[in-house]
């Protein structure tokens, strides 16, 4: 028997990573260049920052309608510096697997709203510590509930782990 | 440079194109940008706006001056005579007049506004934009904002498919 549990899950709930500034300074630098290639192709005066900030203010079918208005529309909607700044569509949904047969078993998926391409999200949360098996319970915001099974430890000990699957740490 | 002109402080704007305008600082400070640089101390001198012309940049003062809120003994006395209701009215009717620009100028206006970090002219110069996109198509939204469409045909395709809930 196979059942499945969704989880609704979309990426403007995602914070982004913060690990250090490492990763700030990369992305400031993402940023800058972003910038610069923009005003290059910029058209009657509305920068990329203006444009973005238009984009903001539009509803969510409008904005990935307009994916298709031009390479540099789609490449503002889809940056990920503009995520947090832009309304987000559904990105695609968790969920989990269990079959009893011929051994219990476990296991996570994550589809993409769009239904095709490369999974928007690693299902495998491979940050997680290893384990032996992980259950998806509930997602908020851009956050996941899962039950935790140490790989090393026998019987049903189990830990609650919350961790964000679109940044780069997990917590538990 | 500030000054003091009946009793109202005075800041000193000053355009690239050597422009400088005096205002009262209640209407600079609509500015989020140049209330920060007031609060700051960064105002003893004229403060330099970069990027926006005179012509634009009197534009942005008409409206602060429009804007700003009156209060005081002015203020009282205004709104002992004038309702509320009428004089948020009679701002409408005032901002529908102000729009009423050309294309180039409502660009430079929005990035003015921007850049100044005030909400309600940024609201009022984008609006138009707004709802070309929002409710047009996507010929019209690239006409409008002349955009090149520089996608081959397949890949266009590709993109409303995978974005078709977005089409429907």
């Amino acid at each position: 028997m196979v059942r499945f549990t969704l989880v609704r899950f979309t990426s403007a709930m995602r914070p982004l990573p913060s690990s250090g500034m490492s990763v700030l300074a990369v992305r400031r630098a993402r940023r800058t260049r972003a910038r610069s290639k923009g005003s290059r192709m910029a058209i009657e005066r509305l920068t990329d920052d203006l444009l973005v900030e238009i984009l903001s203010r539009i509803p969510a079918k409008v904005v990935c309608r307009c994916k298709a208005v031009s390479k540099r529309w789609i490449g503002l909607i889809d940056h990920p510096d503009h995520r947090k700044r832009l309304p987000q569509p559904l990105a695609g949904f968790f969920y989990n697997s269990t079959n009893e047969n011929p051994f219990p078993m476990s296991t996570v998926h994550f589809v993409n709203a769009s239904g095709s391409g490369c999974p928007f999200i690693c299902p495998s949360l491979s940050f997680l510590p290893s384990h032996r098996r992980l259950d998806l319970l509930d997602c908020c915001k851009g956050l996941l509930l899962c039950r935790w099974y140490d790989a090393s430890a026998g019987g049903d000990m189990f830990w609650y782990v919350v961790c964000n699957p679109g940044g780069v740490g997990g917590d538990a | 440079m500030a000054t003091r002109e009946a009793g109202k402080k005075m800041i000193m704007l000053k355009s690239p194109d050597g422009m400088e305008f005096e205002v009262e600082e209640a209407v600079a400070m609509e500015s989020q940008t140049i209330r920060k640089m007031i609060e700051d101390d960064c105002a003893d001198t004229a403060i330099l706006i970069p990027n926006i012309n005179s012509k634009i940049l009197s534009r942005v003062i008409e409206y602060c001056n429009k804007h700003v809120p009156t209060t005081g003994a002015t203020g009282a006395a205004a709104s002992d005579t004038v309702a509320p209701a009428a004089l948020a009215e009679d701002l409408k009717i005032w901002d529908a007049e102000f729009i009423k620009v050309n294309r180039a100028t409502r660009f430079n206006l929005i990035q003015a506004a921007s850049y100044l970090n005030i909400k309600g002219l940024l609201d009022l110069t984008s609006q138009t934009t707004i709802d070309t996109i929002s409710d047009n198509s996507l010929e019209e939204i690239r006409s409008f904002l002349s955009t090149k469409n520089d996608y081959l045909p397949e890949e266009e395709q590709t993109i409303r498919r995978e974005n078709q809930w977005a089409f429907q």
